[in-house]
Order: C-alpha cells, then sequence, then structure tokens
C-alpha cells in the first residue's frame, strides 16, 4: 500500500467548468432564437455578468441579428476556415460565458466544428449549453430532435418554450414520442417564454431595441414604444423570463 | 428473548453502548470527486494511479486498491444503518409460522401459494431506464410529429 506523501496539491476537485458556451441550435427559422438570445443577454447584464456575444447569424442582415441589438456582439461567418474558434479566441482573451446565437440552416458547419473541438475544450473545462426554441410548429421540435441526435449527452439542455400565439399549445413538444425520448435521455430543463405582442416585438426590433430598453423607457423617439402600455408590458415580459431564466441559471452559469 | 441486565452491568453498557466503527478511512476518500471525475472522462485505473503518483500524492499506488475503492466508493451510502431488530420466538407470529409449516395443506391452497410466489418473484424490482446512460439516442426525425392534444374538430349542428 502506498504511503500518503503530500496534503493535496493538484486537485482539491472543483467540479464546476471554467467557462461555458452556451448557444441556440440553428435549425427552423423564426422561432424566437435572436429574441431569446437577446433576453439571455440582458439578463446576464442585469447580474452584473460580462459575457463574450457572437452573432452566428448569416441570414440576419440587420433587423433582429444580435449585432443589430447588441454592437459589441461579434459577426462570425461560420463558412470562413476558423471562424467558429471566435469562440475560443473569446474564452482565451478572458471570457468566461460565451452566448452564440447561431442561425437556422447552420447545422452541418456548426456539427463538424463541434465534434473538432469537444474534446480538448471538455478537458479544457468548458462547459457547454444547448438552447432549443420550440414553438407550436412541429418542425421546431425535429429540429431539437436532430441536433440531440448530433450532440448526444455533450451538452447540457435548455428548451424555450417560446409562445408565438395567445393560447399557444406545445402538444408536438409535449406529446410527441420522440420528443418523450429526448426528455428522458438528455433530461433537459424547460422554460417558457411568454407571449409577446408582435406590434411591440416588430416595432423595437425594426428600432434595434432590446425589450430591456423599452422597458426602461430608452425609446423616447418612438411614439408606439414609449408610451405607458408599452413600457409596462416591456415590464412584464422581462420580469416574466428573468425569472424563468433565474429558475434554470445552473445551465447558464459556470 | 433479552436476559434482564444487572443495575451494574446496565451502567456498563449505558457507559459504552456502541461498538467502535470499524475500518478506517481510506487514503484515497479525499481524492474520491478526482477519481470519479476522471472516471466519468474514460480514464483506465492504470492512468489514474500513474497520474496520482506523478503528482506526488502517492509514492505508491496498485490499480488494485484503486479498483477497490471504486467499486466500494460507488455503492449508494446508507445515511444510518436500519435496526436491528431482535425477532422473538415467544410472539404470536413466530409461534403462528412454525405451526403452518407443520400444517398440512390441501391440493388447492398448496397451488394458490405456489401461484402467489411465482408473482411475486416475476414482480419487476427496478424500473427499467428508458434509455441506457452510454448508448446513443437516435430519434426518427423523418415520422411526421405527434401531438395528442389535439382533439378532432367538431361540427356545429345548424339548428
Amino acid at each position: 500500500m502506498g504511503k500518503a506523501v503530500q496534503e493535496i496539491t493538484i486537485a482539491p476537485v472543483d467540479n464546476s467548468p471554467s467557462a461555458r458556451v452556451i448557444f441556440t441550435m440553428g435549425g427552423k427559422g423564426g422561432c424566437g432564437k435572436s429574441s431569446f438570445a437577446s433576453m439571455l443577454t440582458e439578463w446576464y447584464k442585469s447580474q452584473g455578468i460580462d459575457i463574450g456575444l457572437i452573432d452566428m447569424d448569416a441570414e440576419n442582415k440587420r433587423q433582429g441579428s444580435l449585432q443589430h441589438f447588441f454592437r459589441e456582439a461579434r459577426k462570425t461567418n461560420i463558412q470562413r476556415s476558423r471562424g467558429l474558434d471566435d469562440f475560443l479566441d473569446m474564452i482565451d482573451r478572458g471570457a468566461t460565458i460565451v452566448v452564440a446565437d447561431q442561425g437556422s440552416g447552420s447545422s452541418e458547419v456548426s456539427s463538424r466544428w463541434f465534434d473538432s473541438v469537444y474534446e480538448p475544450a471538455h478537458e479544457a473545462g468548458i462547459a457547454f449549453t444547448a438552447i432549443g426554441l420550440v414553438t407550436p410548429d412541429p418542425a421546431t421540435v425535429s429540429s431539437v430532435l436532430a441536433w440531440g441526435e448530433f450532440l448526444q449527452r455533450r451538452v447540457d439542455y435548455l428548451i424555450v418554450k417560446n409562445a408565438i400565439t395567445e393560447s399557444a399549445d406545445f402538444g408536438y413538444w409535449e406529446t410527441d414520442r420522440e420528443a418523450e425520448k429526448f426528455r428522458a435521455a438528455f433530461r433537459p430543463q424547460e422554460i417558457s417564454m411568454e407571449f409577446r405582442l408582435s406590434e411591440i416585438e416588430n416595432e423595437a426590433r425594426e428600432a434595434g431595441l432590446t425589450m430591456q430598453a423599452v422597458a426602461e423607457r430608452r425609446a423616447k423617439d418612438n411614439a408606439l414604444l414609449s408610451s405607458t402600455a408599452s413600457v409596462f408590458r416591456a415590464q412584464a415580459y422581462r420580469r416574466n423570463i428573468f425569472k424563468e431564466l433565474d429558475r434554470v441559471k445552473g445551465l447558464l452559469l459556470l | 428473548m433479552t436476559d434482564s441486565l444487572s443495575p451494574e452491568l446496565q451502567a456498563l453498557l449505558d457507559k459504552f453502548p456502541n461498538a467502535a466503527k470499524r475500518g478506517g478511512t481510506s487514503k484515497l476518500e479525499k481524492y474520491w470527486p478526482l477519481i470519479k471525475a476522471w472516471r466519468k472522462r474514460g480514464k483506465t485505473y492504470l492512468e489514474m494511479r500513474n497520474h496520482l503518483i506523478e503528482a506526488g500524492i502517492f509514492e505508491t499506488l496498485s490499480t488494485a486498491t484503486l479498483y477497490n475503492f471504486l467499486k466500494r466508493r460507488s455503492r449508494p451510502r446508507k445515511e444510518e444503518s436500519e435496526p436491528v431488530t431482535e425477532s422473538d420466538s415467544s410472539s404470536p407470529d413466530h409461534q403462528q409460522s412454525l405451526n403452518l409449516r407443520r400444517l398440512k395443506l390441501s391440493e388447492e391452497e398448496l397451488r394458490a401459494r405456489r401461484e402467489k410466489a411465482r408473482a411475486s418473484n416475476h414482480k419487476p424490482i427496478f424500473e427499467k431506464p428508458a434509455v441506457a446512460e452510454d448508448e446513443r439516442v437516435t430519434f426518427d426525425i423523418g415520422k411526421p410529429r405527434e401531438n395528442r392534444n389535439l382533439q378532432p374538430p367538431t361540427i356545429k349542428k345548424r339548428t
């Protein structure tokens, strides 16, 4: 039997990751990926946490893209060789949390990249959270399943049920047998994003303003967005989504 | 059946009620989270042993020690051991079970008892997990998604 010659010098083991990359699973367009990514960014800001932001949505030229809301977001062309290494460059420069908004149809390139960097990144203590947006549209569920089949248990999963109508039915996500299998295998955490009035959301997107900006009455030049009704609604949206994000912060922080 | 203790013996029993816990803590105990994390990442016992020696934590360490520690430590731990109940042979239950052994049962009673025993043998003890942890999960993505919340639309009859 060996004799202990030294007290712990290497690993008083800390299982928490050294950095976390949070990315929206690309796929179906218009399911609210960028809207959620901007809400999530606002949540981090409200917590006083500095994050790295990557906008991978090549198709979103201006309105609605993450860079449109946040100037500091780095636009990444995933088709460029090393384009996706921006994630790791940001971590190298000291970001502990990186949020990336993937565009629809980016699956093939991102999956190739993920395959190549996952092992060393995992060894270096970088954790990944994949965010899947589901709506009443069954295609969004299929998209999450396709990503799950590729990512397997290499990431933590957060599913956001985005109510795009006032009485949204998530039956395709909640009752489909393959989706049930997904939940049993990957145990994702789920949150809800409540229905938002499209007039307010579209107007804010057009003006490059987040819900936070509307809630804080920063849309002074815009009659619709500066109205008390819009401000109150934006405050309610923000309060509710922040409450949901607080519930799953284990997947969003280190 | 318990014999009653004299006051002197009772006093001694009160003074030293429980046996000292046997078996010390393993020297690997404080490295358990590290060893567990390594195993999850697929490290072999030999690799873990070499890492621990290279890091200067142990001079020597056998893979068997690591293996035995992991095997023992991975078992679910009980918070407290169940209190041992002493069987009381004078209890009516015990007497009844003894009588039953001597009892001659009819064919039907015997059959019923056998059926009952078989049925209890075939009860699943553990629920099988839906998907094993190390299994690759695949989905039938091409299949149309189903929504069991949807009800067929009802047509209102005009009156």
